[in-house]
């Protein structure tokens, strides 16, 4: 595949933390390479949905799953998750096949993609796969759970950034059966498990978005093996904090009020999803990667164009939104502080920094 | 994604299994292997045709575990539109055809506890790589076989050898017929049924299903629609003002496509949803499986891999 | 999909699925009202072919045992508690045939519970109907320890797992057969609103 000429060769950091004394921070390579994911100077509600695995050389979206210089901080910082919620990873038991589709589905794009990190060798059923970033070799029978330290997808996702889901696809439906998530913003696998496409959407702000729902719906149902698409999603968080899971809201909810004018450009995050679906081939179910950016307004404002389209999308969010997305209380500070930084001059077209 | 990408193969073995069956095996050209797929889906191949090119979805029949060649087996409709009959008659080993990847619309309901399957005829063939993975999840399972006679008894003998104790067959012309209602009323609860084959068989077993309350959620069915064979007509596209015949032949789909457009589509057999076009004038003959009862009297919205017009002329919102 | 989109269920009254060939009610307290509903209902419809059964545990809500067994079919079962209940149901249930029809009335708690056995037993959802009958408690899971308070009637109640002052959502899941509860005061320690009974 000529696509690893285009995928960056990260740098990984050593060892940042997502909590306590949060140490977490972006290096200017990461900073151009955040996928700032408003395309006008104004706030406009739109589902993009567009074919993923292909993108400008070195961008997020190039590759199948992106691995950034985060690597090692975001496989800690799950491993700790997990540590005190194991609830955090679960699969019903009907999944076992898309289990080991999600497994094949990893190791082979990180193997194409990350030749110099990740090396997948299979001699038949029996795989043997290198993870050198982590420091793992294991050698494994393909579909057979009892010659892997976890279940396969555990296995696979305990070393891979960003959150999976799996959905089996029955009677014109997808179900949430299964995830690894232990960076989600503000919802919970264990109690969503087992829940319908419209069940899981749970409780979205407006009646009349469910004709696009319905349209999403389908879109998926028909999803084809290869053909991964992508959206992009966004909120504001408080502190570089990935686990903003409601299991742990009554640790994290306190931040909110913490933001001054003072402070807010170090504490308020950018936070993207980058949302990625794929057909898997032998259980027919979907995954779905939730790969989460952060950057602080610090950080943001660093590249002038986006500072100012920020301000301007801010200042047009709809109220309930803000109130939605969990950010309204802070939000004054957030366009006082980004006002600075936008002088009224136009912005280039695209997402891209000048 | 609505064009499903391509994939070329190479016929490494046609064999003729009935008068009125062959088997077609297919390689991947490129040298790698293809890719894996989930038991009940097809494949839409495409044959260069001599006015045009046919495509046709054909169901993979082969184990979802071969990774090296696919298999789908054909019967000859002399009365079609000619993608069987080009399959029988034109292609032979050596061959080069395109085929999209696989997709699936009749996949094993994962939850079922027990599963039915009736296969009527050519309808067997889905059930050939579904019966693989049955066996390896050691499911239980029912395969219910009806056909004429041995003439259309495609790999009677083959599920005889592999899975005997599975195995109910049905020969009409011995007097020996498939009675849905005696088979469906006594079934344990989780039971989940699953039937392909002509319209008459699969309209008797769903509606007895119905009529003893199996709940719609455990009903499955494959009919692909082959587009059926009709009067020309003339379709308008508004927003080109394009005008283009349809033979009779022809789908509106097909002719799109003839004419350089691209149409979103996939299974080309009225079962998907992705070829949904809206219909400002004229009255369409609808013929999928896709649409309401509601929306196809409404008039105003169509599968153009399959439905025509009762009309002389149809205005497309293309 | 009316309602928009919830993942709080719906529930309406029992009606008579005459495309059933078998036909199951199980009931708790209050729900023998919906029984003698759907009683008459049938009576009304007239289907000599098909032929129904009662399952019933009257809780603490004795003054309908009299009615339920006037409605007079051998068939009614009256159980003394729940336990017996759910064991008869569940091999009913494995010896049942595709066609069943599961009726279900009671509060949410029970229904959801019978819902789990029936889920269990291999029955789909669409062949179950649902009715609920006298209070509108919730069963409620605490997202933070995961505890399920069993009749919650509040919109605010503390959680009797994790001790902290959780709020009832209207998300509901039906593998857990409850709603969802989140910490009220995060973001205020201490403030806690108004404690109401909105789910007598
Ligand atoms: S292409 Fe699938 S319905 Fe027309």
């Amino acid at each position: 595949m000529s696509a690893q000429l285009q995928i960056n060769d990260p740098k990984i950091k050593p060892i940042e933390t997502f909590r306590d004394d949060f140490t977490y921070s972006n290096s200017p390579e990461a900073i151009r390479r955040f996928p700032f994911p408003f395309h006008e100077d104004k706030y406009m509600y739109s589902v993009n949905i567009e074919p993923h695995n292909v993108g400008p050389a070195g961008s997020v979206f190039a590759p199948a799953f992106d691995i950034d210089e985060h690597y090692l901080s975001e496989i800690e910082e799950r491993r700790r998750v997990l540590e005190e919620d194991p609830g955090r990873c679960a699969v019903l038991p009907h999944m076992m096949e898309a289990q080991w589709d999600t497994l094949e589905l990893l190791m082979t794009s990180l193997a194409r993609d990350y030749p110099q990190h990740f090396k997948l060798e299979r001699n038949g059923d029996r795989w043997t796969w290198e993870n050198r970033l982590l420091g793992i070799k294991d050698t494994f029978t393909f579909d057979d759970a009892s010659t892997l330290p976890y279940e396969p997808f555990e296995y696979i996702t305990r070393q891979v950034q960003g959150d999976f889901t799996l959905h089996g696809q029955r009677n014109n439906m997808l179900y949430m059966d299964g995830g690894m998530v232990t960076c989600q913003a503000d919802w919970s696998l264990q109690f969503d498990l087992g829940m319908d496409f419209y069940e899981w959407h749970g409780p979205v702000p407006k009646a009349h978005e469910m004709g696009i729902f319905e349209r999403a719906l389908k879109y998926l149902l028909n999803l084809q093996v290869g053909q991964p698409v992508r959206r992009l999603n966004w909120t504001m968080t408080v502190h570089p904090r990935m686990d903003t899971s409601p299991e742990n809201y009554h640790k994290w909810g306190i931040d909110r009020s913490q933001v001054t004018a003072d402070n807010v450009g170090e504490l308020a995050h950018l936070r993207v999803e980058l949302q990625s679906l794929f057909r898997l081939p032998r259980s027919n179910a979907i995954i779905f990667s939730i790969r989460c950016y952060l950057i602080s307004l610090n950080e943001l404002v660093t590249v002038p164009k986006w500072a100012r389209r920020f301000h301007r999308v801010h200042k047009s969010l709809p109220p309930e939104l803000a109130d939605y997305k969990g950010f309204s209380g802070y939000q004054p500070y957030v366009i006082d502080f980004l006002s600075q930084y936008d002088d009224g001059a136009p912005t280039s077209p695209g997402t891209q920094p000048d | 994604m609505s064009h499903p990408a391509h994939i070329p193969v190479r016929v490494a073995n046609v064999e003729t299994v009935t008068p009125f069956v062959k088997t077609f095996t297919f390689e991947p050209r490129n040298g790698a292997t293809l890719p894996r797929f989930s038991a009940g889906s097809h494949v839409v191949v495409t044959m260069p045709g001599d006015e045009r090119p046919y495509r046709n979805p054909y169901s993979l029949m082969s184990s979802p575990f071969e990774l090296d060649y696919y298999q789908v087996s054909v019967r000859r409709e002399d009365e079609g539109r000619g993608g069987s009959l080009y399959m029988h008659e034109r292609v032979s080993i050596g061959d080069e055809l395109d085929i999209s990847a696989p997709t699936n619309m009749f996949a094993l309901h994962p939850l079922a506890r027990r599963h039915l399957l009736i296969a009527g005829g050519i309808g067997i063939t889905p059930f050939l790589a579904q019966l693989h993975e049955l066996e390896r999840m050691q499911a239980d399972y029912q395969m219910h076989y009806a056909f004429r006679n041995q003439d259309n008894a495609a790999f009677h003998d083959y599920l005889q050898d592999h899975y005997s104790d599975h195995l109910h067959c049905y020969e009409s012309d011995n007097g020996v017929t498939l009675n849905p209602a005696r088979l469906l009323a006594d079934q344990p609860l989780g039971t989940h049924l699953y039937v392909c084959g002509p319209k008459g068989l699969l309209e008797a077993v769903t509606d007895t299903a119905r009529r003893l309350g199996w709940p719609e959620s455990c009903i499955h069915y494959e009919e692909f629609a082959a587009p059926p064979v009709g009067k020309p007509f003339t379709v308008e596209l508004a927003k080109s003002g394009r005008s283009l015949e349809v033979a009779g032949s022809a789908t509106v789909l097909e002719t799109l496509e003839q004419a350089g457009l691209e149409p979103n589509c996939l299974c080309r057999g009225g079962v998907c949803g992705e070829c949904e076009t809206v219909v400002l004038e004229g009255d369409i003959d609808h013929n999928d499986h896709f649409l309401s009862d509601e929306v196809k009297a409404s008039n105003e919205r169509m599968m153009i891999c399959v439905s025509r017009a009762r009309s002389e002329r149809l205005v497309l919102d293309l | 999909m009316i309602e928009g989109i919830k993942s709080r269920p719906v529930y309406s009254d029992l009606r008579p699925d005459l495309d059933g060939s078998h036909h199951l009610l199980v009931a708790e307290g209050a729900g023998a009202e919906a029984l003698v509903r759907f009683c008459h209902a049938w009576d009304a419809a007239g289907d000599p072919d098909a032929d129904y059964d009662i399952l019933y545990h009257p809780d603490e809500d004795r003054r309908w045992i009299g009615t339920v067994n006037e409605l007079a079919r051998e068939a009614v079962a009256v159980f003394v508690n729940r336990v017996g209940l759910e064991s008869v149901l569940a091999r009913r249930l494995a010896a049942a045939r595709m066609g069943l029809r599961l009726y279900v009335a009671g509060s949410e708690g029970f229904i959801w519970r019978v819902v789990a056995i029936a889920r269990e037993a291999g029955l789909s959802e669409d062949a179950i109907q649902k009715e609920r009958c006298g209070t509108q408690a919730r069963p409620v899971s605490c997202v933070h320890c995961k505890t399920i308070a069993d009749d919650v009637t509040t919109n605010v109640y503390q959680c009797p797992g994790c001790g902290l002052h959780v709020f009832v959502r209207d998300h509901f899941s039906r593998l857990l057969g409850a709603y969802q509860s989140v910490c009220v005061d995060a973001e205020n320690p201490g403030e806690l609103p108004e404690i109401e009974e909105v789910y007598a």
